[in-house]
């Protein structure tokens, strides 16, 4: 019904914008980068002193409907790339494609810098972090890889989880609730080396976006932010090669076109070495040994897309994603054979065609296919040397997601006041949550799996970015989401609003509400980004997530300084988050106790948690200096009646303050110098206080007050011997105080970057030194009690340590292009 | 630049150098949150028992020389049931404070009270009401074998399926635990061939989810990894009717005491003593035998 009203009010809206005009032109076209014809997202189109304008789409196409006029100017401006401005006589609709030429290294900011940048007043959008990614090359890096996720971190209002990982957490939401999109292809586990990197090579993307709030009404699935990347679609006119050669890992990447102007490819991979480094090493220690083992890890990941452009009209894009990390151990004897791996991995698909109708109305198709799988592997063959009896063990663990999505958008720019977008999405999971398969010569085939669960998500909406006045900007939208699995299905609005009014020219106030439904869960015991994480859909017992958000704030521009600064205050509220039970963790899914098998359900409790703050930040974009300055302030509760007795307890990222600073100064064409500096409250952890004997019952009729104080017994369910003579059951335990009450020491560190760029003859080549945590300090990483040996009186005591596992980290590289 | 870059490379050894530094660092006990020695409370009431009897000790600082604290013996324990009240006495022999049904019935649907104070000042309390008693249905016992997993080996071992049902009480809300023996004949490795009795739990069972319907409580008894064979001839099983206190705090202990992943979420500890640690739970227990053929 509500769905009804709304798209009644949208026809109406458009139908009288419809009857208003009067001789109206359309101009439209895509906007390109000068030389590799990369279409660019979001650049600004609009008519100097008004408030008339566009941006374009994630295909770079635009299109503005005016009226007629003898003469019309046209500013189209883009961060990062050269002004340009055309003027046009609008007699007829026309097409006009424009190149924007990058602007050139270390120019000043040009002191008319009006809209030379997005600015942040002019956008209905808030909560929304956009970094070029010509600055994430540009920021210290760790170990020498660069990290779009690590330094997304760096933003307010984003949060990193443990020490050196690339898990995010976004206004008191978890890893989980992130919508990470490559391409549209959903990323499930963006996490390498047990979350120490991500998955995305920044050398193979063209853009990053962040969006915290406000969320528009196309996206949808996860309760607390959208991660977009999207591709490059390699250059159009030449070939061209990136690359880089780092401590732990080398990378290229190589563009060019397939038919010039018409069609391009580009591939880009990375891969670490230290297994093929450690190799010889791990050899020559073995030689003459009877047993050899080999041992390694690796991880690698290729991205590569290819595009045809069929003219105005029509264009196609492939592109996927392929990555993997890889533990393996073997040890060869002569009478036997050992192996045992680890591998997971991402790979994603995503095929799309971009069709025009007309020349306001754009289209999308996508058809996507999207792939996590973790597996563990052990075999062991024995021949016995007397008998010549082999005996084969093997043992495989599978858990996994897939999905198949098919997604349409619509694009529709009836006039300036309107740009509407309706779309759909279906995606058809599966999920494996697990599966163990064991073959062994003497009982042949052992097998226990949870059975793959099948699942349709659909979500359709609309929303149109509407100006009903020069001072007020608003997105209006709606998303209706189903999700349907046996014995269950939901349907379920969700509303979405986001408003900006302009106070002054530079200065705008932006609020928003959303409502965000979620039907996939990861269950996590460590919030580290583990693989062994595990994605499950929602069932008849486990409801989805849902969280409401509001947000508002001011958004202020100095054009003069190109400077931007906003504020936001954020109040979220979520239902049904989904946590482990207290002493629950994956391995029990596969408890194999005959009559008391377990669904993975049965671990599971389900509660709610709020969080508010205010968030604070103030970027530079452009000119010889930029960076940012992040500050965040906020609380996140949870409250699981199964959980700390049902009181309310703060998760453990729950974090009261967050800054980070980060700068960047061109010293010369030739060095760049680099600086952040990050500061986070300790997290909320669980340490155990003190311990006691806990008696507990184990009463009997059999005894009568007979004069027995076990040991071992008391609500345990092992075995005690002759426990019928038993009453009271001692076991010393451990008393933890309130759920997460312990705060850990606070995190600050400070990394150091320096770059060298010197143009060769056929190349430019990057010497870069980073130094990670450069005044050494020792962030927890985790805390555990210990027992240590007084050496002088030879008394044990349990002390309580804090394990920190990066001191100073300096690394350098070697990076190219052509 | 040559020198710069001399440098620079000078400067990245003294960094690895240093980072090759230990990176565990102890921490001052102050920054955990403050934990005055407290008193711990255990009783457990029921109408079916010959003897009250409660224990009394006290928590540890975890930052020490390890270890547990020694029972508290020269407390005063008074129990109430709201019109009389008594004494408990600490017996040496025995081991913990005692007190005669004879002095003071407990019975089902009162509200009893403890109080505990020690000479040095502290002092607990607690509540806890006698549930109604639950008969039960039916107790069964079945055989078969399993195959488990032991360090990625096979293994084929004889175990046994026990059963209880009963029917539990509609319109409240109702705490159970079961609890069992097994007694056989065990042979074990040495032809040695004896009688014992095994304990096994049953663990607990909320109504949450099945008010008023028919419950079950199962467990895999698997004899003693050193018993070659074993005949099992009787089944003794108790079903424990129980308040929230008992049934929360047994099952926070049982957690705990099986959890020994470290990534799993630690798992505290219920208590319902007033100013300490502890529990004081009722439960009302009814039993039932099955001679195995």
């Amino acid at each position: 019904m509500i769905i009804r009203k709304i798209l009644l009010f949208f026809c109406l809206l458009i139908s009288c914008q419809l009857f208003a005009q009067s001789a109206k032109y359309t101009i439209s076209g895509y906007v390109r980068e000068k030389g590799s014809q990369e279409h660019l997202i979001g650049v600004n189109v609009y008519l100097p002193s008004t408030s008339t304008g566009t941006a374009t789409n994630t295909y770079g196409f635009y299109s503005l409907t005016l009226p007629a006029a003898d003469s019309v100017t046209l500013v189209f401006s883009y961060v990062g790339y050269e002004r340009t401005i055309r003027k046009i006589a609008l007699n007829k609709s026309i097409e006009l494609n424009i190149t924007l030429a990058t602007s050139v290294e270390l120019q000043e900011v040009v002191v008319d810098a009006k809209r030379q940048q997005e600015r942040v007043s002019e956008s209905v959008q808030m909560s929304k972090i956009e970094i070029p990614i010509s600055q994430i090359k540009k920021v210290p890096t760790f170990l020498g890889e660069k990290d779009v996720l690590r330094v997304l971190q760096l933003m307010p209002g984003v949060q990193k989880g443990s020490e050196g990982q690339t898990g995010i957490y976004v206004r008191g939401g978890g890893p989980d609730q992130n919508l990470i999109i490559l391409d549209d292809a959903i990323v499930y586990n963006a996490n390498h080396l047990f979350g120490f990197f991500s998955v995305f090579n920044g050398d193979a993307l063209k853009s990053v976006e962040l969006t915290k709030g406000g969320f528009p009404a196309r996206f949808g699935g996860r309760l607390s932010s959208v991660i977009e990347l999207n591709m490059k679609e390699g250059n159009k006119e030449k070939l061209h090669g990136e690359g880089g050669i780092g401590l732990i890992s080398s990378r290229l990447t190589l563009e060019g076109p397939i038919k010039k102007n018409t069609s391009s490819f580009i591939i880009s991979g990375r891969r670490t070495y230290a297994d093929l480094l450690a190799k010889p090493f791990i050899a020559a220690s073995q030689r003459g040994q009877a047993d050899q083992t080999t041992a390694g890890y690796y991880f690698y990941d290729l991205n590569a897309k290819v595009n045809y452009d069929f003219g105005r009209k029509d264009k196609l894009y492939l592109s996927g994603y392929f990555g993997q990390d890889k533990f393996a151990v073997e040890t060869v004897s002569p009478t036997a054979l050992n192996a045992s791996g680890m591998n997971w991995g991402n790979n994603t698909g995503t095929l799309r065609w971009n069709h025009l109708f007309g020349d306001k109305l754009f289209s999308n198709l996508s058809l996507i296919f999207s792939q996590y799988h973790f597996n563990i592997s052990s075999q062991q063959n024995t021949t016995d040397p007397n008998t010549n009896l082999a005996t084969t063990y093997n043992l495989q663990y599978d858990s996994g997601i897939r999905d198949l999505t098919a997604k349409y958008d619509l694009d529709f720019f009836p006039n300036p006041r309107h740009a509407i977008k309706v779309g759909f999405q279906t995606i058809f999971h599966r999920f494996t949550p697990s599966a163990v398969v064991i073959q062994d010569s003497d009982i042949n085939l052992y097998e226990n799996r949870i059975e793959n669960i099948d699942v349709l998500e659909s979500g359709i909406y609309v929303e149109d970015v509407w100006q009903p006045t020069p001072r007020l900007k608003m997105n209006i939208g709606l998303r209706a989401s189903s999700y349907q699995t046996t014995g269950k299905s939901y349907l379920r609005p969700e509303p979405r609003i986001a408003a900006a009014f302009k106070v002054k020219d530079d200065l705008a106030f932006k609020a928003s509400y959303a409502l965000m439904n979620q039907y996939v869960h990861l269950l996590s015991n460590t919030g580290l980004g583990l693989p062994t994480d595990l994605w499950v859909p929602s069932t008849d017992k486990i409801a989805p997530q849902q969280s409401e958000q509001i947000a508002a704030g001011f958004a202020k521009d100095f054009d003069k300084k190109g400077l931007t600064f906003t504020i936001e205050g954020y109040y979220k509220n979520m239902n049904n988050l989904i946590n482990y039970k207290e002493g629950a963790s994956f391995l029990l899914i596969n408890n194999s106790t005959g009559a008391n098998k377990v669904r993975w359900e049965d671990n599971i409790t389900s509660g709610k948690g709020w969080s508010y703050g205010l968030e604070f930040l103030l970027q530079k974009k452009v000119g010889r200096f930029s960076g940012w300055a992040g500050y965040t302030l906020s609380w996140t509760y949870w409250q699981f009646d199964e959980l700390n007795f049902g009181k309310t307890f703060f998760p453990k990222y729950d974090r009261r303050h967050d800054i980070s600073l980060v700068g960047i100064y061109e010293l010369s064409p030739k060095i760049t110098l680099s600086a952040v500096w990050v500061y986070g409250t300790g997290n909320a952890l669980t340490v155990p206080l003190s311990r006691y004997n806990a008696y507990g019952n184990f009463n009997t009729k059999v005894n009568n007050g007979n004069n027995n104080n076990g040991q071992n017994g008391g609500g345990d369910n092992a075995l005690v011997s002759n426990a019928s003579n038993l009453l009271f059951g001692s076991n010393a335990v451990q008393e933890y105080g309130e759920k997460n009450s312990f705060r850990a020491e606070a995190y600050h560190r400070l990394d150091l970057g320096i770059q060298f760029h010197k143009k060769m003859k056929h190349h430019e080549r990057t010497w870069e030194f980073s130094i990670y945590n450069a005044y050494n300090r020792s962030n927890p990483f985790f805390y555990q009690l210990n027992d240590k040996k007084d050496a002088t009186t030879g008394v044990t005591n349990t002390v309580f340590q804090r394990y920190s596992i990066f001191p100073i980290v300096p690394s350098f590289s070697y990076n190219f292009k052509f | 630049m040559k020198n710069i870059k001399i440098l620079i490379f000078l400067i990245i050894n003294l960094l690895v150098f240093w980072s090759c530094n230990s990176f565990i660092t102890e921490i001052d006990p102050s920054q955990l949150p403050s934990t005055d020695s407290k008193l711990v409370l255990s009783c457990y009431i029921s109408p079916q028992d010959t003897i009250i009897s409660a224990k009394l000790t006290e928590t540890k600082t975890v930052i020490s020389t390890g270890g547990t604290k020694a029972d508290i013996t020269n407390a005063t324990m008074k129990i109430s049931d709201g019109t009389k009240t008594i004494s408990m006495i600490y017996d040496t022999n025995l081991l913990y404070y005692r007190a005669l049904p004879s002095q003071m019935s407990i019975s089902v649907g009162k509200t009893y009270t403890m109080t505990v104070s020690t000479p040095d000042g502290r002092s607990v309390s607690s509540k806890c009401t006698v549930p109604p008693p639950v008969t039960i249905k039916e107790i069964k016992v079945d055989s078969g074998t399993a195959v488990t997993l032991k360090k990625f080996n096979v293994k084929e071992v004889k175990e046994y399926y026990l059963k209880l049902i009963w029917q539990d009480l509609p319109g409240t809300v109702d705490y159970y635990r079961g609890f069992g023996f097994v007694t056989g004949i065990f042979k074990d490795k040495s032809n040695t061939i004896s009688q014992r009795t095994d304990g096994v739990d049953f663990t607990g069972l909320d109504d949450k989810n099945s008010d008023g319907q028919l419950l079950t409580l199962n467990v895999v008894y698997q004899p003693a990894k050193n018993s070659t064979s074993a005949t099992i001839q009787k089944l003794t099983v108790g079903l424990f009717h129980a308040d929230i206190n008992y049934f929360n705090y047994h099952e926070s202990l049982r957690k705990q005491r099986a959890n020994s992943n470290p990534f799993a979420e630690p798992v505290l500890l219920y208590t319902n003593v007033d100013g300490g640690f502890g529990c004081f739970g009722a439960y009302n227990a009814s039993w039932k035998d099955l001679k195995v053929k």
